[in-house]
């Protein structure tokens, strides 16, 4: 199976197992304003290598407001902590990831960095073993979430 | 029965996600703390008693390795429940985490079943099921 078809495999049952959020493949589209970014660097033990690599996200404000709201149990969007939805993007990116490499080899071995805000979504270098999806989220307001990951062999 | 339950994670996200899954788990508590790090975590641990502890691995100052390392070499607190929450689901980290003691293991995403379903397996055996995990 490809990186591509994984990583949107792992993000479609993260949004729906745990944040409650039905998902449709989607397409490239701007997303507007300043959006929510979230990344994650791993470090992979594969059989055939070292993996160094990242995954980034980045959604709208108002998408990242709306799954706040659903995986903390807030009712209205207007109630949402500014901090929260920087929290929960970095859970998000952090279970996608994990779920990603678990799927990628399931008897290898990775660790994750903490998630961290960003300020921009990292493009893959050149050279790296790369995957991008879009998926939208038909019941979130803004819902378009944007997701690449990069692995680099790390001998 | 109404369990104390500890939910150790470094994300307030996912402690207030793993109390709202507990709560629409149907599972009854009486008592559920928090803790941001396996540090805190023997803090309250040694003013509470709980029934199982969750907690997440990859956390800042004591990470859940060293905290279930630290349990287990406890006469207290050994005999307490740990289920770990985490988004690595490796068989590799699964066979590590065994073999610190660990009972109970969840991989990230998880529905509240799931959640449900691990804890009172690991209650109603009262010992380490290896073949489950």
């Amino acid at each position: 199976m490809s990186v591509q078809r994984i990583l949107k495999e792992a993000a479609e049952s993260t949004l729906e197992t745990m944040f409650f959020a039905e998902t449709s493949e989607g397409g490239p589209a701007p997303l507007g304003g300043s959006p929510v970014i979230a990344e994650v660097v791993f470090h992979a033990h594969y059989e055939d290598g070292n993996c160094l690599g990242r995954l980034s996200l980045e959604m709208p404000e108002s998408c990242a407001n709306s799954i706040a709201a659903d995986f903390e149990g807030i009712g209205g969007l207007g109630d949402v902590p500014p901090v929260a939805a920087n929290q929960v993007a970095l859970e998000l990116a952090n279970i996608i990831c994990g779920a990603t490499l678990t799927r990628l080899d399931s008897k290898g071995l990775f660790t994750l960095d903490s998630p961290a805000i960003a300020s921009e979504f990292s493009k893959p270098a050149p050279g790296a073993q790369a995957a991008e999806c879009w998926l939208e989220i038909p019941s979130a307001s803004g819902g378009i979430l944007h997701l690449a990951i990069a692995l680099e062999n790390n001998p | 029965m109404a369990f104390r339950v500890l939910i150790v994670d470094d994300s307030p996200a996912m402690r207030g996600f793993v109390r709202r899954v507990l709560e629409i788990s149907g599972l009854e508590t009486s008592a559920v703390f928090e803790a941001s790090d396996g540090m805190e975590a023997l803090e309250t641990l040694s003013r509470e008693w709980v029934d199982v502890i969750l907690t997440d691995i990859n956390m800042p100052r004591m990470n859940g390795e060293e905290f279930v390392t630290k349990l287990t070499q406890s006469a207290q607190l050994s005999a307490v429940p740990v289920i770990v929450i985490t988004t690595d689901g490796t068989e590799v980290r699964q066979e590590h985490l065994r073999a610190l003691g660990v009972r109970g293991y969840l991989a990230k995403p998880f529905t509240p079943e799931d959640l449900k379903d691990e804890i009172e397996r690991v209650m109603e055996t009262g010992t380490c099921q290896y073949n489950a995990f």
